[in-house]
């Protein structure tokens, strides 16, 4: 499927520089890899949202992006998402344990 | 103690080459049938802690009562009420998960805290449980603040 898109000179110098860094042959081609990327780390993004807001859990995540378990804990960790930001409460529980409290 | 583990906790614990964590003290840990299945679905080096089922160190457990768990299913929602049913603590590594479980009055733990646990309650050296820490801490399953706020809970 073609679309044509304007794109400001800027940005095309800028994609240009980029393309020979990357070492693609066109700009089309160099666009194209940039906007997948983009997409694919938007995507992320969003998803990883829901998780830190504890609206989806990490196995609900791992299936809205078509991934595995173990390939979604190495995108939290990738995109520096916390596994632990409930840890007051984690270390709470801990500490009634370790007085000799037994799990609710 | 009695932990119910769930998949992702299973992961980083294989990660961490640390599965032998599932065999140490009088703990036992367990998890519900979907849980084996679903690793049985995984790569080939599953076979790791599919040799810790076989060992008789850890066990899978039928579910018998499922508790219904606002907006999840499937694993999650028996790795919850496998622990509500024994009484058993939860190891998982996914808050949102933990947070649910809270709100049903149930303890659950990340393997950082399980860690802490195991040291507080005298089965682990200080030593042990601090390379452990540093450990999930480089390896980024701890946050800088989060490692030192558990190392104030234990370093005098």
């Amino acid at each position: 499927m073609n679309n044509t898109f304007t794109l400001s000179k800027d940005l095309i110098d800028a994609v240009d520089g980029l393309r020979r860094d990357l070492g693609f042959d066109n700009v089309d081609s160099t666009i194209q890899y940039l906007l997948h990327n983009a997409v694919d780390r938007e995507r992320k993004l969003i998803v990883t949202r829901l998780y830190q807001n504890d609206q989806k859990t990490m196995r609900q995540c791992a299936e809205l992006l078509g991934v595995d378990l173990e390939e979604m804990i190495n995108i939290l960790r990738e995109l520096h998402v916390s596994f632990n930001d409930d840890l007051a409460e984690q270390l709470e529980a801990v500490k009634k344990f370790t007085k000799g409290m037994q799990p609710a | 103690m009695l932990f119910v583990i769930d998949t992702s906790s299973l992961i980083v614990l294989k990660t961490l080459g640390w599965l032998n964590l599932c065999r140490s003290g009088d703990n036992e840990f367990i998890w519900p049938a979907s849980v084996t299945q679903e690793l049985r679905e995984r790569k080939d080096d599953n076979k790791l802690i599919l040799d810790l089922l076989a060992s008789g160190d850890s066990r899978e457990e039928r579910v018998y009562k499922f508790i219904n768990v606002g907006e999840i299913s499937g694993t999650d929602a028996e790795v919850i009420s496998l622990a509500a049913e024994c009484n058993a603590f939860i190891v998982s590594e996914d808050k949102p998960l933990r947070k649910k479980a809270a709100r049903l009055r149930l303890t659950a733990l990340s393997v950082a805290t399980l860690v802490t646990m195991l040291y507080q309650d005298g089965q682990c050296a200080k030593e042990e449980c601090l390379a452990r820490l540093r450990r999930l801490y480089d390896d980024e399953f701890l946050s800088k603040t989060e490692y030192h706020q558990i190392l104030q809970g234990i370093l005098p």
